[in-house]
């Protein structure tokens, strides 16, 4: 390869400029008439248009589907796991709020079982048995609150694929009515209403104190 | 960009990340590394980044960054293996076909580890990739004036390397 004469350099820089965009006319010009007596140039631009189109030709490749698959596992499966750290927060103090719920409805209902001795009118007996279904009800269904909230926790978070979403969602169902068959009651079933609130009836055993 | 932008932006763009990788490193097991690397950190910058044209520049001067510092971080220059292309999608019908375009890959392959990183950087962003002169500059982070004036050297660089090899017209 011999080295290019002083007033071939500038038109080789055009005949790399005109690779990349069309000359303007003058320049255009004063190359094709250079080109028509300069042999080296010309083999010059037949080697750069070849060399261009060997790179050109390089094949783009395939990333590997494996390698993919990390790359998915690191950035949305990762984050469709873990979830927002605010929802998660917030779904965590969800579940914590109906759990303590749940437990301290459970221990007023075992204290209003324990509390009552066995000397009680049938008015009594009744109306506490409908406290305890009311408050037996409300635990239950704070257990079922707690119960979907580690659900969604643990599997509903970041699905976005609408089957598995249907998936989810009837699996929960199926969990909810296993859970809190109360929950599901209706019409006959369900809890009686809440009694009115007024003065705690005195039991016979104060009022048989009272008269002696 | 959304978790959906980001799943179709990431297939749009892989492979293009990848063979950039490869090609400048001129090594396969590196380039993945890298490839994985920045489609990561494509994924932590998500929020920044508003579309699939400004991801893929975005993404491969993440993936030219990390690749150079992959390259200092080698106490060796380490020549482009002759098997980068060994995985490549077929090029076309016939195995002559097959054989020829895949042996003037090879020879280009190799005279591309001659050059230094930035010219192969300029040559293959250009040539290869077919990126505009503003998207280069972008992504190599100089003026478009200097980007000109080293993509004309690395294309005497790389005929040189080639007449060097004894490759003739």
């Amino acid at each position: 390869m011999s080295a290019p004469r002083s007033e071939c350099l500038g038109f080789r820089e055009l005949i790399d400029a005109r690779l990349d965009a069309p000359l303007g006319l003058a320049d255009a010009q004063s190359l094709e008439a250079h080109l028509g007596v300069c042999r080296e140039c010309a083999h010059y631009r037949d080697e750069v248009r070849e060399l261009r189109a060997a790179l050109v030709a390089l094949p783009t490749l395939e990333f590997p589907e494996h390698e993919l698959a990390v790359v998915w596992t690191r950035t949305v499966a990762s984050d469709a796991r873990m979830g927002r750290p605010r929802a998660r927060r917030a779904q965590n103090l969800r579940y914590f709020a109906a759990c303590a719920a749940a437990a301290l409805l459970t221990v007023v209902a075992l204290t209003i079982v324990v509390t009552h001795d066995g000397d009680v009118s049938d008015d009594e007996l009744a109306r506490a048995e409908n406290e305890l279904r009311l408050v037996m009800g409300h635990a239950d269904r704070a257990l079922s609150l707690a119960e979907r909230a580690a659900l969604g926790m643990a599997v509903g978070r970041g699905v976005r694929d609408p089957v598995e979403k249907t998936r989810i969602a009837t699996t929960r169902d199926v969990l909810v009515g296993i859970v809190s068959p109360s929950f599901e009651r209706t019409g006959a079933d369900a809890p009686a209403p809440r009694p009115r609130r007024g003065p705690k009836p005195r039991s016979d055993r104060s009022r048989r104190r009272r008269r002696s | 960009m959304d978790q959906d932008d980001y799943c179709r932006t990431v297939r749009a763009i892989k492979d293009r990340v990848y063979s950039y990788a490869v090609y400048l490193l001129g090594d396969r097991e590196d380039a993945k590394d890298i490839a994985q690397e920045a489609l990561v950190r494509l994924w932590e910058h998500r929020e920044t980044i508003p579309e699939t044209n400004s991801a893929r520049a975005w993404t491969l001067r993440t993936t030219h960054n990390l690749a150079i510092d992959r390259m200092r971080g080698r106490h060796s220059r380490r020549s482009i293996d002759d098997d980068v292309l060994a995985y490549a999608p077929d090029p076309g019908p016939g195995p002559e076909a097959q054989m020829l375009v895949r042996e003037a890959g090879s020879t280009i392959v190799r005279a591309l580890g001659q050059l230094s990183e930035a010219d192969r950087a300029v040559l293959i962003l250009r040539e290869s990739q077919g990126l505009r002169y503003e998207e280069i500059a972008n992504i190599l982070d100089i003026p478009l004036g200097t980007l000109k004036v080293r993509l004309h050297r690395a294309r005497q660089r790389l005929r040189e390397a080639l007449l060097a090899m004894g490759v003739q017209r």
